[in-house]
């Protein structure tokens, strides 16, 4: 992974289970003007170190972290890699603004100089699919290579698909996952919308399901999985660290730019996944949330939530307070489940300072709590309405 | 000054191809494809355009491109060539 909390998937654990915040003031460029001036960024992450420099200067930060972020996990999965390429593997990459900051830098040359004055350097960049090509060619996968973008949740919508491009039989095994890096026009055109914390400094109160919450804070990353199907992992002797049980993808249909408005697509589709697994709401142990501290969303969630786990034991815990939002959260959550799972925990949800009140009948995580148990049901819901949940099964 | 037209080309190579080398580093006889710089077909898009905005010359055919482009000392010679066609 490449992460607000540096490439080590130890310290990302560790910096989640002790309640830590990557939420900080922007320097990536001046915010002067804009009502919100908080990130969560990635830091610690040298792209020398994985991408050669002539590489790197046709692309944007999207592709390195997208080659960083799944070198490390196909070597973490000891995935054996052929010289002359391997058709068998491929890519499913969920992004929300991959190609967009090359295509600002191109546009913006455009617009000043004219067409003799643009960048033709960049050019294959500006496209969305440039980080899960330039993935593919850079470990030779010869098989599926799909990019697909769902705004928030489009990190969870890639591992949902290829789930099913696997069960389809469609590949051997795929590389999965989410990856995006905010940039100017991105941050800004966010911040014009009202969508985002005004807050100058991360603290109590901003996070999910807090009764405070003013709205998200924009985040960036590469969160990758290696997917294959049970009876491969076996016949390879690989160690994995966990199982996916089941999937689904559902719609609220609602506005292009708004949340969700009612639980039940929620309910439907967490419902749904649950029942692809073969499972009941009782047995979930530990939910990850798509709730980011917008109001609308984390009360829908919260409502479709009560619903199945009111009242129960089922511990609820969202990641946006500590990593921010962005179409690489859903697969930041699945990376956090698997990995706090691991350690037998559940982290904390970052900035919650007291619990929204309408919200009670859930059992939130307001501090690093042990886990029930191994099943988790991850949640990632866009704003324009596309729904996606997971259920997996942490190994043992 | 053909050494100065040299250099403003190497400075231009290394700026609009943003290469993670210094201008210095580039020699005036050094192949700009293959086994020298290792610039592809890519870059020669980039390098006619910055061509045409930094010294005022185009390059319209693929075969003439193939022999300028060849390294630094032969775009310097295709630019004092063009230049003594068109006085400034």
């Amino acid at each position: 992974m490449v992460s607000p909390f540096g490439t080590s998937l130890d310290a990302f654990r560790d910096a989640l289970l002790d309640g830590q915040s990557a939420v900080a003031p922007i320097e990536r460029f001046d915010t002067t003007g804009c009502a919100s001036k908080l990130a969560a960024s990635v830091a610690g992450f040298e792209p020398t170190a994985w991408v050669a420099p002539m590489k790197l200067r046709r692309m944007d930060p999207t592709g390195a972290y997208a080659i960083a972020a799944s070198g490390m996990a196909i070597a973490d999965a000891r995935q054996p890699l052929h010289e002359d390429g391997d058709e068998a593997g491929g890519i499913v990459l969920g992004t929300w603004s991959a190609g967009g900051q090359a295509m600002q830098e191109y546009l913006s040359a455009l617009l000043r100089s004219g067409p003799g004055g643009v960048p033709a350097l960049i050019f294959n960049t500006t496209v969305g699919n440039a980080a899960a090509s330039q993935v593919g060619l850079e470990f030779k996968l010869r098989g599926l290579n799909t990019t697909i973008t769902h705004k928030e949740a489009s990190g969870l919508a890639a591992i949902v698909s290829a789930v099913e491009f696997l069960r389809q039989e469609r590949a051997s095994w795929l590389v999965t996952g989410g990856v995006d890096s905010f940039y100017e026009m991105f941050f800004k055109a966010h911040d014009r919308f009202a969508v985002m914390s005004r807050r100058s400094t991360f603290s109590k109160g901003m996070g999910p399901f807090d009764r405070d919450r003013c709205g998200f804070i924009m985040g960036e990353g590469c969160f990758a999985l290696c997917v294959e199907r049970v009876d491969d992992a076996r016949r390879r002797h690989a160690t994995p660290y966990g199982d996916i049980l089941g999937v689904a993808a559902s719609g609220a249909a609602v506005p292009t730019n708004a949340w969700p408005d009612r639980a039940e697509p929620l309910a439907r589709t967490m419902g749904l996944a649950l029942g692809d697994a073969g499972l009941t709401p009782d047995d979930v142990d530990v939910v990850y949330a798509s709730a980011n501290a917008t109001p609308q969303l984390d009360a829908v969630e919260a409502a479709a939530l009560a619903e199945l786990f009111g009242g129960g034991r089922t511990v609820i815990t969202s990641i946006k307070g500590a990593l921010g939002e962005c179409g690489a959260s859903g697969a930041a959550s699945c990376a956090a489940a698997l990995l706090c799972g691991r350690a037998r925990r559940v982290p904390p949800i970052a900035g919650l300072g007291h619990v929204d009140p309408a919200l009670k009948a859930l059992r939130f995580a307001t501090e690093s709590v042990v886990a029930p148990g191994p099943i988790a049901l991850v949640n990632s819901f866009a704003s324009g309405g596309a729904l996606f949940s997971l259920v997996l099964r942490v190994a043992a | 000054m053909p050494e100065l037209l040299e250099d403003e080309i190497k400075q231009a190579i290394v700026r609009s191809l943003r290469l993670p080398i210094s201008a210095e580093e580039i020699g005036i006889s050094t192949p700009l494809f293959g086994e020298g710089l290792g610039l592809d077909s890519i870059d020669v898009l980039e390098l006619v355009l910055e061509l045409e905005r930094s010294f005022g010359v185009s390059i319209t055919e693929e075969q003439l491109g193939k022999k300028v482009m060849h390294s630094v000392e032969t775009i310097a010679a295709f630019i004092t060539a063009e230049r003594q066609k068109t006085p400034m």
